[in-house]
């Protein structure tokens, strides 16, 4: 089977723009082309997971710390869909508790980044001048510090816990924020249409609100769903080496350190919530692509 | 739509070496070129043949190549070369029947984009497709050279390339790939239309030219490169050996495009298909450019399928005529039969609202050239006689940076002398050769003590290429730039000295007008909100209020007042300018600057927001500076008009005395350039009748 | 100076300003904020210290001395190369990290290589690949490696391709054999988004206009390939180049953690545990200088594959042993379009094409796009003011 095909004389799917006006501008993604199949299982999954998080009890009736009387180490049955681990506890029901954490830290995580970040981008994009480039040099050093190392250092600040890694991810997150909304405002800055709302009269702060924001704002969103799953991946991480929650308390990347010993015997305890864990923040790239795909 | 900058000086240009007049080279080619057919020879001999043979005498090479030297054997054609020359008179280069594309929508069904298309191009003859934009022009040339888009596919008619020397017929319909590839570039030469981007940016200028001497020759690299180099001079660009070692940013508008076509004939290919060429250029550039396009379609017979959308340029070089429009071929024929006696009613309409067409050539059904001067000029004069001027501009100067005056970088052949002599007359001053508005001033970015003033109620075109200053002094009337010397009045406001508040009060006197309304307007806002805007922020009038303004405001540019709710991408590019033009009207601004504001629309469209701007000023009693590069256009719509070139103002004066009697050289070369159909036309009927 | 010699230090400098005030953010949140660390570790009862003793040891470690002194000597000692001592052993943090760091550099070296040769082999086949489900499905590729858990990837295939299916040793490997498993772990997410770059600079090149032009020159895909496109598409990757070290940094960290291996990435996690501050500042700083470095290449390297970016206004040296010997004012010559109004200064520094979620196409209106399509900043988060 040849997998490489490089004769085909395979034309540009864009053609050449005929340069006049008239219908010459981009094109505006339809809601068809956003709703592909693979957004739909994306955002299933992530409704899903949301009310995982909001309604644990609706999903399982297993109690996550406890495990009572149940055997330990069982495997995958109906009873226990992701069998108990090796205190007898349900896995599947303790990855389900575990989704409030998570998300709950993932959203705090990018609420942080998401508002200091932006509005750092945005005053800096539309300022610019001598307050831009103090404020991207702050953003700068945050950047030149490797993400984790980053995390890691707030962490040992603030102690350990899973609302100060959701904190320290947050932070970690500012600077892609504000190099997102910094480009974008200066971009919109830019545009005619800026010209033309200070040629009516605007004053800097009405044209921040009236036209910066609302055309920034998609990108902003976009990265910021991509974030969330950039963040749960970070927070399970630090939960991992152990500074996130502490047990019992069910969190997902706790849930895999503690399965790790038994991964030999007992594969059901890692693999299974790994795979959960990959197929949100899968699913959260899915829509934030489409998302960004959809602003541009 | 932009036109490049071009910087080079402009020299008056030597007839001799244009040769461009159709009379002078209608004889020529046949028989001047045809190197004596040694029919007699037993062994064939490889015959000098193709770019630069036809006319050795007419073209004077710059860097003293001999231009009857052997070209390499692979070049060769023993039998060729007298069959060619001499079939190429009777001889079909391309014929096409009956084509038709089509392509798959996102919703999976088929759409038509041409039917029925047919056409003829003769060896050493132009055959022009005109049509606006969607017409499905493009589409046509990307069918006959077999490049469509992935989702488009020819669905019926007949694509033949005809025969060349050893080259047997095709049927391009039925090509593979594999043997498309040795058609491409090698019987059919592509120019594409935006310079900026056709290169390879990565890439020498010299690199990308050889791009298609490495996919179809065994030339080593010496060998290539030498043969870019003549390439490189035969199209006019100086100093070959240096240009091909530099990269296409550091090119020109203009040489970038030559050194397209240079690529394009590098093969010496018996069709060229012209992708709207001249489209980014400036006028005087563009002159160049087709005056090389026709050099070298007569000096090799090559035929030349030339895309456009400028009626004028068309119908002022070409021989046949193809009128498409909604992907069918309104009317087609020899051009003099075409602009002299047009059938079809959109033929007539396109010929009509051509300004140039109409202004200079006065061809449209009997009716009058329609000029700003001809119809409200008598009124003006005595009005502007007796008011005071609305707009004062004194001593206007803000300069960014100031270039030293290279020699020309068009590589106009007539100037060669003055490269070397240039770089010894010294940096600064400009090319003495060349006799410039003030001819020993440098080129400068920005503009530089410019001085006008406009009558209330009239309109003011302010003229140059690209480069020539003109937004720049747009901008600073409209109070977005402050100048660094000289004086604006406009009214009883200084605009070279306004405070915050003064200039927010000042932006209530003037409102500018954008080139591109689809950037001009907030994609997010409807266009309701995006006129009330101003209203907004003078905060004038209750919300109520200001919906009603905003009706009236929409129906004054005769728009229907239900289209307030829809955004800007559900409207059409003439739309969207009216809506501008209303926002800026609805506030009651005494003077209005259009900057470009017609320049990227298409034809019709333009001639309708023209009339309706001629229309508002009548109305209203409203002052206008219009601002373009498009001489035709302003000639219809302003009363005086000032020229510029590179920062200087070159000439002002009331419009019908610059256009008919220019004096400053610039203005004369500018004229010059525009397009001029019927004068070519005539002169080929009369040399077809010698 | 000549312009070149401009940028190079003008670069240089904001790297070093950078380094600095990373070193201060860092030294703030290790050292000061955290008071006491030495005291909250050897006052511990358990260890059973006397008071005096706990005070010598303090004053052994200069924790008496206030902040802004015992920042000065940090960093002055960095400076040197002295790192401090750790809280934890007492060892010497550099030897601690001159120690731990060959194996980490092994490691990390091995993993960015075969990170690129992963990402290169998707993009070629996500880009060319026949059949075209292959093809559709190999570009979904990158976005499942880039939300893998480094950490359970590990385990994962520490199982299946040790314990299962035996053809890796975990246990009691050679020291090639060490690398396999952990190099695999840490190149497939690091893959991902170079990938991603690549994939859509690839489909954006082959759209442009000079590749159209070319293919109506009788190229084939093939050759397209190789001598347009490769070139053009791998600019936009290079400004990644900084975020893929970041996450080598912290794919190191847990991979190392996972497969039980001695380099910075345990060090690191250890000196978290034991909240060992004085090794977490050296190895911040070590990380930082190492990210620094790569973008300062990055930066310089940009302009010696992208022509566009190199100093504007002037001949180029190869085009420049053309011109006449006469007149030194042709040599002044050179470029109108670089300073033609009509461009905007951004557009000189277009690089093909956007990267990642970061950065924004600006809206290419007709008439000043000479250059075409987008405009990015190629890396820092402000434009490159760049040459000239």
């Amino acid at each position: 089977m040849s997998t490489i095909d490089l004769t085909s004389a395979d034309a540009p799917v864009a053609q050449p723009a005929e340069g006049r006006s008239g219908r010459g501008r981009r094109g505006h993604s339809t809601a068809r082309d956003l709703l592909t199949p693979g957004t739909i299982i994306a955002a299933v999954i992530l409704g899903i997971t949301i009310l995982w998080a909001l309604l644990p009890g609706l999903f399982t009736g297993h109690d996550p710390v406890d495990g009572g009387d149940t055997a330990a180490l069982l495997a995958p049955s109906a009873e226990h869909w992701f069998g108990t681990d090796q205190i007898g506890r349900d896995v599947y029901s303790r990855v389900v508790h575990g989704a409030s954490r998570s998300l709950l830290a993932a959203l705090i995580a990018v609420g942080v980044g998401l508002i200091v970040g932006s509005a750092i981008g945005l005053i800096a994009g539309s300022r610019g001048g001598w307050l831009g480039e103090v404020l991207m040099r702050i953003v700068d050093v945050l950047l030149s510090i490797p993400a984790l190392l980053l995390s890691l250092t707030i962490v040992i600040v603030l102690g350990f816990g899973i609302v100060n890694v959701a904190i320290a991810v947050g932070i970690t997150a500012i600077a892609q924020f504000a190099r997102l909304s910094r480009s974008q405002a200066v971009t919109i800055m830019q545009a005619d249409y800026v010209q033309a709302a200070y040629g009516s009269g605007g004053s800097y702060w009405s044209v921040l609100i009236r036209h910066v924001v609302p055309n920034a704002i998609s990108a902003v969103l976009a990265l910021a769903v991509l974030q969330v799953g950039s963040a749960i991946l970070q927070i399970s991480t630090l939960g991992f080496l152990g500074y996130g929650a502490p047990a019992p308390t069910p969190e997902w990347g706790l849930i895999i350190a503690e399965g790790r010993n038994f991964v030999a015997t007992a594969w059901w305890l890692t693999v299974l919530p790994g795979l959960i864990v990959m197929a949100v923040v899968v699913s959260t790239h899915r829509l934030g692509t489409a998302l960004r795909k959809a602003a541009a | 739509m932009s036109s490049e900058k071009n910087t080079g000086a402009e020299a008056p240009v030597q007839s001799s070496a244009d040769g461009t007049t159709p009379a002078t080279s209608a004889g020529a080619t046949p028989a001047a070129g045809a190197a004596p057919a040694s029919g007699a020879d037993s062994t064939p001999q490889p015959k000098p043949r193709g770019v630069g043979v036809g006319t050795p005498q007419k073209y004077r090479s710059r860097i003293g190549t001999d231009y009857s030297i052997d070209y390499p054997a692979v070049f060769a054609d023993p039998e060729g070369t007298a069959d060619g020359q001499g079939a190429s008179v009777a001889g079909t280069v391309l014929r096409v029947r009956d084509l038709a594309v089509s392509y798959t929508t996102r919703s999976g069904e088929p759409a038509a984009a041409i039917r029925d298309v047919d056409l003829d191009i003769r060896a050493g003859g132009i055959t022009a497709v005109v049509g606006e934009s969607g017409s499905g022009k493009s589409t046509t040339a990307g069918a006959v050279i077999g490049l469509l888009a992935s989702n488009a596919q020819v669905t019926s008619g007949e694509i033949r390339l005809g025969a060349h020397g050893e080259d047997p017929e095709l049927d391009l319909r039925s090509l593979t790939p594999a043997q498309w590839q040795r058609v491409r570039g090698a019987r059919i030469g592509y120019i594409p239309q935006d310079p900026g981007t056709s290169l390879n940016p990565l890439k020498t200028v010299g690199a990308n030219v050889a791009e298609s001497l490495r996919l179809h020759t065994s030339l080593t690299s010496a060998q290539r490169r030498e043969r870019v180099h003549q390439l490189l001079d035969r199209v006019g660009i100086d100093r070959p050996q240096m240009r091909a070692q530099q990269y296409p940013h550091e090119l020109s508008g203009g040489m970038r495009q030559r050194a397209l076509i240079a690529a394009a004939i590098s093969l010496d290919p018996q069709l060229l298909i012209a992708d709207e060429p001249t489209s980014a250029l400036d006028v005087t550039v563009q002159k160049r450019i087709l005056d090389l396009l026709d050099d070298l379609r007569r000096e090799a017979n090559t035929g030349i399928l030339f895309i456009t959308h400028d009626l004028a340029v068309a119908a002022e070089r070409a021989d046949d005529l193809v009128v498409v429009r909604g992907g069918i071929v309104e009317e087609r024929g020899p051009a003099q039969l075409l602009l002299s006696r047009p059938e079809s009613a959109y033929t007539r309409r396109l010929l009509a609202d051509a300004p140039s067409m109409q202004a200079l050539t006065g061809l449209t059904d009997g009716a009058e050239a329609s000029t700003a001067a001809s119809t409200s000029a008598p009124a003006s004069d005595s009005e502007a006689a007796t008011q005071a001027p609305l707009v004062e501009v004194r001593g206007l100067t803000q300069v960014f940076a100031r270039v030293p005056r290279e020699e020309t970088q068009d590589g106009e052949p007539g100037t060669t002398s003055g490269a070397g002599a240039v770089s010894e007359t010294g940096a600064a001053s400009g090319t003495v050769a060349s006799a410039e508005a003030g001819g020993t001033q440098s080129a400068i970015i920005g503009i530089e003590d410019v001085t006008f003033s406009v009558p209330a109620g009239t309109t003011l075109g302010l003229v140059g290429e690209s480069g020539s200053g003109k937004s720049t002094i747009g901008r600073a009337l409209a109070g977005f730039s402050a100048p660094q010397s000289g004086t604006i009045r406009v009214g009883d406001f200084q605009a070279e000295s306004l405070t915050k508040r003064q200039l927010r009060e000042y932006r209530r006197t003037v409102q500018l007008v954008h080139q591109n309304p689809a950037s001009a307007l907030d994609p997010v806002h409807t266009v309701g909100a995006s006129i009330a805007e101003p209203l907004r922020n003078f905060r004038i009038g209750t919300k109520a209020e200001r919906m009603e303004l905003v009706a009236q405001a929409m129906e004054r540019v005769a728009l229907d007042p239900g289209l307030a709710s829809r955004r800007p991408r559900e409207l059409s590019g003439g739309q969207l300018q009216r809506i501008a033009i209303a926002r800026a009207l609805v506030i009651e601004p005494r003077l209005v600057v259009f900057d470009e504001a017609v320049s990227a629309l298409d034809v019709t469209v333009q001639a309708q927001i023209l009339e309706l701007i001629q229309r508002l000023q009548e109305e209203l009693g409203l002052t206008y500076v219009f601002i373009s590069h498009d001489l035709a256009v302003v000639r219809q719509i302003a009363h005086s008009v000032t020229v510029l070139s590179q920062g200087h103002q070159v000439e002002t004066g009331l419009v019908e005395q610059v256009f008919a009697r220019p004096e400053n050289p610039y203005t004369q070369r500018l004229l010059a350039a525009i397009p001029r159909p019927l004068d070519t036309q005539v002169l080929d009927l009369q040399a077809l009748s010698i | 100076m000549s312009p070149t010699l401009r940028y190079v230090a003008s670069r240089l400098g904001q790297a070093v300003l950078v380094l600095f005030l990373a070193f201060t953010l860092a030294a703030v949140l290790l050292m000061i904020l955290p008071g006491d660390g030495v005291l909250a570790r050897f006052a511990n009862p358990a260890l059973g210290l006397s008071a005096d003793q706990v005070e010598a040891i303090r004053d052994s470690y200069g924790a008496d001395a206030p902040w802004y002194i015992q920042y000065w000597q940090s960093l002055v000692g960095f400076l040197q190369g002295d790192f401090g001592y750790s809280v934890n052993s007492g060892a010497a943090v550099s030897t601690l990290i001159t120690a731990a760091l060959p194996s980490t550099a092994v490691l990390a070296l091995c993993g960015f290589v075969a990170a690129i040769v992963l990402a290169v082999i998707v993009t070629v086949l996500a880009s060319y690949g026949r059949p075209a489900w292959l093809a559709a499905a190999v570009d979904s590729a990158p976005s499942l490696f880039v939300s893998v858990p480094v950490f359970w990837l590990g385990i994962v295939i520490i199982q299946v391709l040790s314990f299962q299916l035996g053809w890796v040793n975990v246990v009691d490997p050679g020291p090639i054999e060490a690398l396999i498993l952990p190099t695999l772990t840490l190149a497939i997410p690091l893959s991902a988004p170079l990938a991603q770059v690549l994939i859509r600079s690839v489909a954006e090149v082959r759209t442009q206009s000079f590749v159209h032009v070319t293919r109506a020159k009788g190229a084939s895909e093939a050759w397209l390939l190789v001598n347009s496109v490769i070139r053009n598409a791998s600019l936009p990757a290079l400004t990644i180049a900084g975020l893929l070290f970041g996450e080598l940094v912290a794919g190191a960290v847990v991979t190392e953690t996972v497969f039980g291996r001695n380099g910075l990435g345990s060090l690191t996690a250890q000196a978290v545990a034991n909240r060992d501050n004085p090794v977490l500042l050296a190895i911040v700083v070590i990380a930082t200088i190492g990210f620094v470095i790569v973008n300062l290449i990055v930066d310089l390297l940009y302009p010696l594959v992208d022509p566009r970016l190199r100093h504007r206004g002037r001949v180029g040296r190869a085009a420049r042993k053309h011109l006449e010997p006469a007149g030194a004012a042709s040599a002044a010559t050179g470029t109108s379009a670089g300073t033609s109004p009509a461009d905007s200064t951004q557009t000189a520094t277009a690089s093909a094409s956007a990267t990642t979620a970061t950065t924004a196409s600006a809206a290419s209106s007709g008439p000043s796009s000479a250059a075409g399509g987008t405009a990015s900043a190629p890396r820092t988060s402000s434009t490159n003011g760049d040459p000239a």
